[in-house]
């Protein structure tokens, strides 16, 4: 099916009553595999998602709909006029964005991936089950997911457009098992070309083999490293919804009113990272149309400012930084394109060697369980390795990370590691944490 | 049988399928937002589709189509007919008993047919009952309405319609004090139409959560370390269903990928502890078949303490050698179904609450209410879970108010050390969210009575 005229559907809307009107389109296209030892299911879906939404007299609804046949897109738009004008106006609405689009992204989307056929991502899957048993003898896969998926997203009000942009994203997670050790590792990139499932099986089993007599941690205070992983993690749970405007506004941020406060420790830089296209979240412009940036939103432990969708912007006086997210059947409301936190300048081997008793944590579970309104963290251990006078001495498991998340990133971030990496939305290098409550058996 | 289904069905097996199954799938959800005492959003979306799982011998492919003109059919089959043929086999498909017909949950006021203004009106009234409680700086109200109806067909003649609605709602409250922020959040929910909006007091039920959030500005995150521990249906429903249901899923346990393999027969818990997952249950979500069309058993996973089965699809059960248990679910049409639980609770046992409290002695009694989940690592066994705002419990009694707990254990011995079960059963569901697992959310249900727990690790200050 081909996609729809964006501004016959505003012009449509509009003419059914709505003062103002704004058509988002979405066409995704996904092929991904689950996996153990072998493949257990190849899936390939296509989906186009419309997203109407109507003012009347400052009151807000939006209709969505797969059925985008003339008569399907017109039962929609009848819905939304009519849920608008049963709705209650809002007297913040400012009107949507007055200009759409921006200059493309190059970089952010790979044809090949788009495309990518149940072939590509077999012989893709094939490399993560191979590098796990090259990662140690004895080590099988257990759980695996692979997948590369595109995204084109198209939008117009009735002010401006239609515009569109495309990204697209290819990501291998893998499970490894070797006598009762596990250890999962993942790998993400724009295409599934350069996706190294190889490596990410490789590590996955050899890691496993070190976690098979991992045991309890005591609980106590140790000097904590945090992996990249687990780093961009708890600072996307963390300061995601404390940086987006909209919490803020609501008071349900702690970083409320504290722009040019200091609120890290000054080895703390971090970015929302709108416009680098190899990083996943990074797009040529947001989910009204507004053009990305990449700005700081901590620089040097000073909080710089947060992320505005048009609606939050309007209510402080100020631009929309391009940061609204939506689903296609949902007002956008700010979150951060991709938050990174800058790299320092410790090497990560110099880094553990500073570390006289503590734990390197690889993975946690549950980070997403802390409370970004109270700023308490919490994060269970499912993985770690513990230092002793700057060595690997065993492997640990199953305690919690805790504390204030904000007391943490001030007080007891002791360095950051030059080497990062990149997750979905976040990205970091490893972090030092200094005397960290740690509980455990 | 729907006609889109029979055409796939019939497109499948002129293009070389063994087998096939086709869901028509269609989800209509409306949601109401109120923030601060305006209304955000009235939101409705309607998701329809179809999915087709094809067979050629033992492999087998997924595609699915948004479209469902005859070239789009079409070339759903041939995308799924390549992707079986592009992987290797697998085990064949259980034997299965076919089943046709029609079931629909319990449903007396069709939600969707209610007024959109009588709707606004609650969700705003809500909103705002909260906001009256001194302390609060935001409140944050939804109203979710969900429809969902699958059809499943399959080669072999089954053909099912399974028909569910759902309402509920969910407040959300956030007080300061100084520089102390604090949040709360309940939600209640329901499988059945508008009678269930009717039939409770939002008013109170808001106005008891922003209590709940400035309360909780005052009070105290325990230190970190074990604890005895009694915790409520809530918390104890979703003790369950991560720290034990997800290791239960056959295709996890097949894998290795699951703590519980090779168990069955072996003590897994206390002998007071008998696990069931069912289909429908009172307060539970409405799975009276899985996505591949079986009869949702009721499975006595755990009896007084012994592993007695996985969770299965059909092809775990040929895995595992076991029978199918019906629970192969997925997402939306758009997704394969994969092994997950339906509704998992413990079976009531013979203590009452009180006593139970007194028997704790000193610990913690844990709350469910304005938790936010958990997650459980199968492979290794570890498990978390946020608890809400809980209570210290000193010589038998209930004593003070905590927060900021979170839990922690180790699969093979939390349920070891269940020392008592009460006899207050409750399972809930809820309209919005679910489980998450591969990329894949579906509704579940999760309950318990009271138990008291022996040790458990509780992270905090």
């Amino acid at each position: 099916m081909g996609v729809p005229e964006l501004s016959k559907v505003v012009r449509l809307v509009e003419s059914l009553g709505a003062d103002e009107a704004e058509a988002y389109l979405t066409r995704s296209r996904v092929t991904e595999a689950r996996f153990s030892e072998r493949i257990e299911a190849i899936t390939t879906k296509t989906t186009l998602s419309l997203g109407i939404t109507a003012v009347k007299g400052k009151a807000i609804a939006v209709v969505g709909t797969q059925d985008l046949s003339d008569a399907g897109i017109r039962s929609a738009a009848e819905a939304v006029v009519k849920a608008a004008a049963a709705s209650r106006p809002d007297p913040h609405w400012p009107g949507f964005p007055a200009t759409v689009g921006a200059p493309d992204l190059p970089g952010a989307f790979d044809g090949f991936t788009a495309e990518a056929g149940a072939q590509d991502i077999s012989s893709a899957v094939e490399d993560a089950v191979r590098g796990v048993r090259e990662g140690h003898e004895g080590a099988v896969p257990t759980r695996g997911m692979l997948r590369a998926e595109a995204r084109e997203v198209w939008v117009a009000n009735s002010y401006s457009g239609p515009a569109s942009r495309k990204e697209t994203a290819a990501w291998v997670w893998v499970m490894a098992r070797a006598g009762k050790g596990t250890y999962g590792e993942f790998d993400v990139s724009r295409s599934l070309r350069s996706l190294d499932a190889y490596k990410a099986g490789k590590e996955a089993g050899s890691r496993s083999a070190d976690f098979a007599d991992a045991t309890m941690i005591k609980t106590g205070k140790y000097d904590v490293i945090l992996s990249p992983d687990v780093a961009a993690e708890i600072i996307s749970v963390m300061l995601s919804p404390a940086v987006s405007a909209r919490e803020v506004q609501a008071g349900r941020s702690p970083l409320a009113g504290k722009v040019g406060h200091k609120v890290a420790a000054e080895i703390v830089t971090i970015t929302d990272a709108g416009r680098e296209p190899v990083l996943i979240g990074s797009r040529a412009f947001d989910d009204e149309g507004v053009a990305t940036h990449t700005r700081p939103l901590i620089k040097e432990g000073y909080l710089t400012g947060y992320v505005y969708d048009t609606y939050t912007a309007a209510k402080d006086g100020v631009e929309s930084t391009g940061n609204a997210w939506r689903s296609y059947s949902s007002r956008p409301t700010p979150s951060p394109n991709h938050l990174r936190l800058e790299p320092g300048d410790m090497g990560y081997e110099e880094m553990v060697a500073e570390v006289k008793e503590g734990l390197l944590v690889m993975a946690t579970i549950g980070a997403w369980l802390s409370n970004p309104t109270s700023g308490l963290l919490n994060a269970t251990i499912t993985h770690a390795y513990l230092i002793r006078d700057g060595e690997v001495a065993g492997t640990l498991k199953g305690g919690v990370l805790g504390g204030n998340f904000y007391e943490l990133m001030r007080d007891r971030f002791a360095a950051i590691s030059r080497e990062w990496r990149q997750g979905m939305r976040a990205s970091a290098p490893y972090v030092l944490l200094k005397e960290v409550t740690v509980a455990g058996k | 049988m729907d006609p889109v289904i029979e055409k796939a069905l019939k497109l499948a097996e002129s293009s070389g399928a063994s087998y096939a199954e086709a869901r028509l799938t269609t989800t209509t959800t409306e949601v109401i937002e109120a923030e601060d005492g305006n209304i955000k959003e009235v939101s409705r979306n309607t998701v329809k589709g179809l999915g087709i799982r094809v067979f050629v011998g033992n492999s087998s492919g997924f595609a699915a189509t948004s479209e469902l003109s005859e070239d789009a059919i079409r070339s759903a089959v041939e995308a799924a007919i390549a992707a079986a043929r592009a992987m290797g086999g697998g085990p064949p498909l259980a034997e299965r008993r076919v089943w046709r017909g029609r079931a629909t949950s319990r449903l007396v006021i069709d939600p969707f047919e209610v007024d959109f203004k009588e709707k606004v009106g609650l969700v705003l009234d809500t909103n705002k009952a909260a906001l009256e409680v001194d302390g609060v700086k935001s409140s944050l109200t939804y109203l979710g309405i969900r429809r969902e109806v699958r059809e499943i067909g399959a080669s072999d003649g089954a053909d099912i319609v399974v028909d569910v609605t759902m309402t509920g709602l969910v407040q959300s409250v956030s007080a300061a004090e100084g520089a102390s922020l604090e949040r709360a959040s309940d939600s209640d929910s329901a499988v059945a139409g508008w009678e269930f909006m009717e039939g409770r007091d939002w008013a109170s039920f808001s106005r008891s959560v922003a209590e709940l959030a400035v309360k909780a500005l005052h009070v105290e995150v325990p230190n970190a370390g074990k604890y005895r521990i009694v915790a409520d249906p809530r918390l104890i429903g979703l003790i369950l269903h991560e720290a034990f249901g997800h290791a239960l899923e056959g295709d996890l346990v097949s894998s290795g990928a699951s703590v519980l393999k090779g168990k069955i027969g072996e003590a897994v818990a206390s002998e007071l502890v008998t696990v069931i997952d069912d289909g429908v249950v009172e307060g539970g979500y409405f799975v009276p078949f899985d996505d591949e069309g079986n009869r949702k058993e009721r499975v006595v996973a755990v009896e007084r303490g012994i592993l007695k089965s996985y969770l299965t699809g059909r092809r775990q059960a040929t895995e595992l050698g076991q029978g199918v248990t019906g629970n192969a679910r997925a997402q939306d049409y758009a997704s394969a179904p994969i092994v997950r639980q339906t509704n998992i609770f413990i079976e009531p046992g013979d203590w009452g609450f009180e006593e139970m409290i007194r028997e704790l002695g000193d610990g913690l009694y844990l709350l469910g209410r304005s938790a936010r989940g958990g997650q459980v690592d199968t492979a290794s066994g570890t498990f978390t879970f946020s608890v809400g705002p809980s209570w210290v419990v000193e010589g038998g009694e209930i004593k003070k108010m905590i927060k900021g707990v979170v839990v922690s254990g180790q699969v093979l011995e939390t349920l070891k050390a269940v020392e008592a079960v009460g006899k207050d059963l409750r399972v809930r569901t809820s309209v919005f969210g679910g489980c998450g697992k591969e990329a894949q959310t579906v509704k579940v249900g999760l309950g318990g009575p009271h138990v008291l727990i022996k040790e458990i690790v509780v992270g905090g200050r």
